[in-house]
């Protein structure tokens, strides 16, 4: 149990984070203080509302902002509706925060065509995700070196100056703090990590259980496979019945539209 | 002044102290760990503060629409760090449901559990997600049961929002530090070992369960502090392994150093008998008659008094009474049961005052006098 920052005396059920950049200062305040607090964000808010159901105290917030003048009564609404809630902790909205949220909602930075009721933020990650698989295609493939000394020295001057793309570790830190940044660090370091894994571990490969998402995504990509394979076997068929009839210019075509299927399949696996 | 919060939070004794599981002379409690992150997120020691906070929000989130899914985590108490008191949080590590590290910041940390602390979770520990059952004696089956349905019910309300666990193909789910990526997985026992200590066999059952790759270390304290003969064993590897092998093959080593044990134990009448009467006897007088004790005293003479139980020599103490008694003797979770901070010296009396009354009812055999 904590006690309240104001008096000291009554139990503090009230806990403010405000969060600036990356520092952030807390208070915390007991029902009474709260009331008489000149804190912005407290002024003349019920209270009562808020620790009985949070979630439409925020809901109430709006209202209060729509009632100082500060955002029009369409334009909370809008806020309401784009669910724009989730992306910030409500202990952290100030008035003046929540008009800037919807600046930016006007400017269609969080656009309502995204998925109906959704979270706009996590839609943002899906999107980033689907990249991200087509991405790592090609970082797979590592350059083929004839000279070994030279590969690796190739590596190592890499892999010096290589950062992740999200959280800016190199590798020298990765090793030294003994943890990645975060979860990108495990394809910007593919290479070293697979070293250091085989020592560690049992190996490099993963053979226990596997999200939902992943048995998804790999139980598509072997239906899009299989659905290629009987196209294929189709599209040569056909080609070689267009020969022996000699309809050469369709057996053309055909095998034009072969190379194109042929060459996707490549492509994915 | 109100209690506490703490104390009416969870239950007294917890699901791990009462009676079940299998080689429970030996083994005190399973726990089964699992470890998962969000892919867009920078891990907890990187992170934002509000990148922490907005991760802890959604896994209250989670936790409450799905509680009442049947993998999901029912009657859910959630726990955010900055609303407790150093001590408060403290004591959540005397119950197994937190850790150092974990504490060590409280902006953006919590704890989520049943209120028998069967199952919990850690939110931005090391990693984003813990998951932890925790269960009594050898069930490592079931406790991995209870965090798999849990993990499968999270992942599918993250999965929902288009936020993934953070997993690949290769490397199997991704945690911050790499000894622990593919599984995730953590599996361990908490093993009473008072007799190898006795006998001596310590280090040559430690030396064969790091041959075979894993770690056996003290739970409280390290090398020759290890409080109250009280050892973990773990497994070390995570990757490359099916989840269930990885908890067969932990269960068999656990099974080996019971076994050892029991030899150790079955030894002490003949060939350490001296030894072992006099440190059981001085235990029981201490513990009876001591005005002021401390934690680390208190706790290995409570391990004695346990081994003296389990070889027939003491009478009426019973498993699920010793372990309330070494949690709740320690320094923080005293202070819970007194609702306040508590000076050391203060500290030291309470605990006699509440061991006194449970030793009282003990009563030494007529074995342990007979020589």
């Amino acid at each position: 149990m904590q006690y309240c920052d104001e008096c000291g005396v009554r139990a503090a059920t009230i806990f403010l984070t405000k969060i600036s950049g990356n520092a952030s200062a807390q208070r915390k305040l007991c029902e009474e203080c709260a009331h008489l607090s000149s804190d912005a964000v407290l002024e003349g808010l019920d209270l009562e509302a808020f620790s009985a159901a949070p979630e439409e105290f925020v809901s109430h917030l709006f209202d209060q902002a729509v009632a100082a003048g500060l955002i029009t009564a369409e334009e909370a609404q809008a806020l309401k509706d784009q669910g724009a809630l989730e992306s910030v902790s409500f202990k952290e909205i100030t008035p003046e925060e929540m008009a800037a949220l919807l600046k930016s909602a006007e400017n269609g930075e969080t656009g309502r065509d995204d998925a109906e009721g959704n979270d706009s933020e996590m839609d943002a990650e899906a999107a980033e995700d689907a990249e991200d698989e087509r991405d790592t295609g090609s970082s797979r493939e590592t350059p083929d070196f004839d000279l070994g000394e030279l590969a690796r020295l190739t590596r190592e001057a890499e892999r010096v100056g290589r950062r992740c793309p999200k959280c800016d570790m190199t590798w020298d830190r990765l090793k030294e703090d003994g943890r990645a940044g975060c979860a990108q660090c495990y394809a910007a370091f593919e290479i070293e990590l697979r070293e250091v894994m085989q020592k560690m571990q049992r190996g490099s490969a993963h053979i226990g259980k596997a999200p939902r998402s992943a048995e998804k995504r790999l139980r598509r990509l072997q239906h899009l496979r299989q659905r290629r394979d009987s196209q294929l076997e189709l599209l040569r068929r056909r080609l070689e019945e267009s020969i022996a009839a000699e309809k050469y210019e369709e057996a053309a075509r055909l095998r034009d539209r072969i190379k194109v299927v042929t060459s996707t399949i490549i492509a994915e696996e | 002044m109100s209690a506490p919060l703490l104390l009416t939070t969870f239950d007294r004794t917890a699901r791990w102290m009462k009676r079940g599981g299998r080689e429970a002379d030996v083994v005190i409690s399973s726990r089964v760990r699992l470890a998962r992150n969000l892919r867009r997120t920078e891990f907890p020691h990187r992170a934002s503060v509000s990148d922490l906070m907005t991760v802890r929000h959604r896994v209250w989130q989670a936790l409450h629409a799905t509680g009442e899914n049947p993998g999901g985590l029912a009657e859910a108490r959630l726990l955010s760090f900055e609303e407790f008191t150093g001590w408060e949080r403290q004591s959540l590590i005397d119950r197994y449901l937190s850790s150092r590290e974990h504490i060590a910041e409280e902006v953006g940390r919590g704890v989520a559990s049943s209120s028998d602390c069967s199952l919990a979770v850690l939110v931005n520990e090391e990693d984003h997600i813990r998951l932890q059952s925790l269960l009594p004696g050898l069930q490592l089956d079931a406790a991995f049961t209870l965090v798999d349905k849990l993990d499968d019910t999270l992942e599918g309300w993250f999965d929902g929002r288009s936020a993934s666990f953070a997993y690949s193909d290769e490397f199997g789910y991704l945690t911050a530090c790499p000894t622990n990526a593919g599984t995730g997985l953590r599996a361990s026992a908490m093993l009473h070992l008072p007799a190898l200590e006795i006998a001596g066999r310590l280090d040559r059952a430690r030396k064969a369960a790091e041959e075979k790759g894993f770690a056996l270390r003290g739970s409280f304290g390290e090398g020759s502090k290890i409080w109250g003969h009280l050892h973990q064993l773990s497994n070390q590897v995570t990757l490359g392994l099916d989840e269930a092998d990885i908890l067969l093959e932990v269960e068999a080593a656990v099974r080996e150093v019971c076994e050892a044990e029991r030899r150790a134990r079955a030894s002490l009448a003949e060939k350490y008998s001296l030894e072992t009467r006099d440190r059981i006897g001085r235990a029981y007088g201490n513990l009876r008659y001591a005005r002021r004790i401390g934690c680390r005293e208190a706790t290995d003479a409570l391990s004695l008094l346990r081994l003296a139980s389990e070889m027939h020599w003491l009478k009426g103490l019973t498993r699920q009474r010793w372990n309330e008694l070494v949690v709740w003797i320690r320094p923080a979770y005293l202070q819970v049961l007194h609702g306040r901070s508590l000076a050391s010296v203060e500290r030291d009396a309470l605990r006699a005052e509440l061991l006194r009354p449970h030793i009282e009812k003990l009563r030494l055999d007529q074995e342990f006098f007979s020589m």
